[in-house]
């Protein structure tokens, strides 16, 4: 009876073992919990690692579908690498550029870059950083033609821009085609102000560096919210309905500063995002494409993405204190940098990867697609994990959308290069939305959209 | 001393270690507990593992690059002597005596491991030496901010008159270890932009 009692249960014992489903075993989840990657709406197209964690900066692609090349700033590395993506399944790196003596500087490196296109001729400015004590600390950016790739052997170094009196070079540029038709590189500095530089003037050697003028950081309007010393990123378009020249820099520690720059060298004050609520940093910084809505990052750690109505600014005042929406990924880290498709927003969100958000009611924006390009453990930061307390810093740095095709191109801190397209997202132009055609994409031909438009009626 | 104690401590228990030697000594008037056995051994010990007393806080650790992988190196620095006192170039500027001890490079058996030295700005720059047979070099420095750093070069390949050129570099071999003076570390307040620190 015992016998028989005792098979009964072992028959029994193993029935249930082998119809436990075999995702009831004990696994080990990565770090964040996510089995998938990514989003089914989201193909990935390629993915290069780059290298070291940290070595890799912020992106850019160029727009002219007919000159497939991204740029990948490399972080402590102070320099670049250029990729084909010709064919984006099967990206390749073509070039690379290092400073000279790399081993003996000092400091971030290549953090940000930029290209443009002038006299029929496309450039490529990279910003770098170097901290005094080691060389290079007076050098802001390098730039470079480029107008003969895929060649590598045709890029050639054209010029270079010192800051002399704000050693440790630029952090962030943006070049952006002028309504008056010149091409200006605005940068930030280590001082209390956005260096504007005429670049047709640099190429041809002027003992500025082309400087303009410096767009200086106004007094923080919060009492209280002590002195902004530095802009930390910015967002230039023209403003249709207006016909302005706008200027959005996000500085720091804290606040958010419009101006008019229609005329670069007489800039003009407009309104300022500040004395908003839990914001204690401002980083990053865009607006839709009628400028109706801005988005803002904070950089600090439980802190969403914060939508403006900017005409919301109290009365009497030009400041905007309240916003009217905010977006995350996940509560418990924070974004960085972002790139406006109105009315998606392409965020590379750290450790959440690749995000996009739609943000067409800018009351409640909402996540249509997400790839995480970094799975690897939470806890590791930028800086050895030091200020994880108040920021999350790892995973995807930066991200560029190419609008003629749709193109996304991510760089991550630790994993390098990606390539993906979102379906139904073929690419973009404002007009199909009902909105101006403007975005950080620029007519390097023919200027703004709106200044395009006056001319030919 | 210094390489019995601390041969392999972690980075935790070596601070630990170190936190209580300098506290220990303070009471017993002796910098000896922390003080290191001459020669190039102790100092690369001291290279890794012990906190600095005051005089070892102007010594600079040697840092490899991706070219020497494992490679440490460590350099004392003392003002020279002077029968007046202070010793000073002949414009005015400090003059440090450099002990340089390596451990670690390995490149070609040929290989010369030069010693350079230059302030900041990478002009001018001074040829210190060749690494001895102990990997060890002594020298003169009279640079208020300085990096000193080892190139690995083919014998022969220097050429005196490359020292002042301003294009190209006076050595052609590559960078294998790089340090920097702490008075290197001093920067201008105009400088120090939040970037620095902070990350993106």
């Amino acid at each position: 009876m015992t016998y028989k009692c005792n098979i009964s249960r072992t028959v029994l014992a193993l029935a249930i073992i082998a119809w436990i489903p075999s995702d009831s075993y004990p696994q080990s989840p990565p770090p964040d919990g996510k089995i998938e990657q990514g989003s089914p709406n989201i193909e990935l197209l390629s993915h290069i690692q780059l290298g070291k964690a940290f070595s890799v900066g912020d992106i850019e692609i160029e727009q002219d579908i007919n000159r497939p090349y991204v740029y990948v700033s490399r972080w402590l590395l102070g320099g670049f690498d250029i990729i084909d993506v010709s064919k984006p399944e099967n990206s390749q790196i073509i070039y690379r550029w290092r400073i000279e003596n790399s081993e003996l500087h000092r400091g971030s490196g290549g953090t940000d870059g930029k290209y443009f296109k002038l006299n029929d001729r496309y450039y490529y400015v990279q910003g770098l950083q170097f901290q005094q004590g080691g060389p290079d600390a007076d050098l802001g950016a390098v730039i470079f033609d480029v107008t003969g790739l895929p060649d590598p052997e045709k890029v050639r170094e054209v010029g270079r821009i010192r800051a002399p009196d704000t050693p440790g070079g630029f952090h962030n540029l943006f070049a952006y085609k002028h309504s008056d038709g010149r091409v200006l590189l605005f940068t930030t500095a280590n001082g209390p102000h956005a260096n504007i530089y005429d670049i047709q003037k640099l190429l041809e050697g002027d003992p500025d560096h082309g400087l303009i003028n410096r767009l200086p950081v106004p007094t923080n309007p919060c009492p209280g919210a002590g002195m902004s010393h530095t802009y930390h990123d910015f967002y230039v378009a023209f403003d249709l309905e207006t016909g302005q020249d706008k200027f959005y820099g996000a500085s720091q520690p804290v606040g958010v500063y419009v101006f008019d720059i229609t005329s670069p060298e007489q800039p003009e004050l407009l309104k300022s995002v500040a004395c908003v609520p839990g914001v204690t940093r401002d980083h990053t910084f865009a607006v839709t494409p009628d400028h109706k809505y801005g988005i803002s990052e904070g950089h600090l750690r439980y802190s969403p993405i914060r939508l403006y109505d900017m005409d919301s600014a109290a009365s009497g005042t030009n400041m905007i204190s309240r916003p009217i929406g905010a977006w995350t990924a996940d509560w418990r880290k924070h974004a960085h940098n972002f790139e406006m498709r109105w009315p998606y927003v392409f965020v590379s969100n750290y450790m959440e990867g690749l995000q996009v958000f739609n943000m067409m009611d800018p009351e409640n924006p909402y996540t249509v697609a997400e790839f995480d390009t970094y799975d690897q453990p939470d806890n590791i930061a930028y800086g050895g994990g030091a200020s994880f307390f108040t920021e999350v810093s790892n995973g995807a740095m930066g991200l560029d959308v190419r609008n003629a095709d749709g193109l996304i191109i991510v760089s991550d801190f630790t994993t390098g290069f990606w390539a993906f397209r979102m379906e139904g997202f073929e690419g973009w132009n404002g007009n199909d939305w009902g909105m101006p055609n403007i975005s950080t994409v620029q007519d390097w031909d023919n200027g703004p959209e709106g200044v395009r438009r006056r001319a030919v009626f | 001393m210094c390489k019995c104690l601390m041969r392999h401590p972690t980075g935790v228990s070596a601070l630990l270690m170190a936190v209580t030697l300098s506290f220990t000594s303070q009471f017993l008037g002796s910098d000896k507990l922390l003080a290191s056995t001459p020669g190039s051994v102790a100092g690369i010990c001291k290279a890794k593992f012990t906190l600095l007393t005051s005089a070892d806080y102007y010594d600079i650790r040697m840092a490899s690059t991706r070219r020497a992988p494992g490679a440490v190196g460590y350099v004392t620095k003392t003002f020279a002597q002077s029968p007046f006192g202070v010793a000073v170039s002949t414009d005015g500027r400090y003059i440090y005596d450099v002990h340089l001890a390596v451990d670690g490079l390995r490149g070609p058996a040929n290989a010369e491991y030069t010693v350079w030295v230059a302030p900041p700005n990478l002009s001018p720059i001074v040829r210190l030496g060749v690494l001895n047979e102990q990997f060890e070099i002594s020298g003169q420095v009279d640079f208020n901010k300085f990096i000193m750093f080892v190139t690995a070069e083919q014998p022969g390949s220097w050429d005196p008159e490359n020292i002042n050129q301003k294009t190209g570099n006076a050595w052609r071999g590559p960078i294998l270890m790089q340090g920097i003076s702490r008075s290197g570390m001093m920067h201008s307040a105009a400088g120090h932009g939040p970037f620095e620190v902070e990350n993106c």
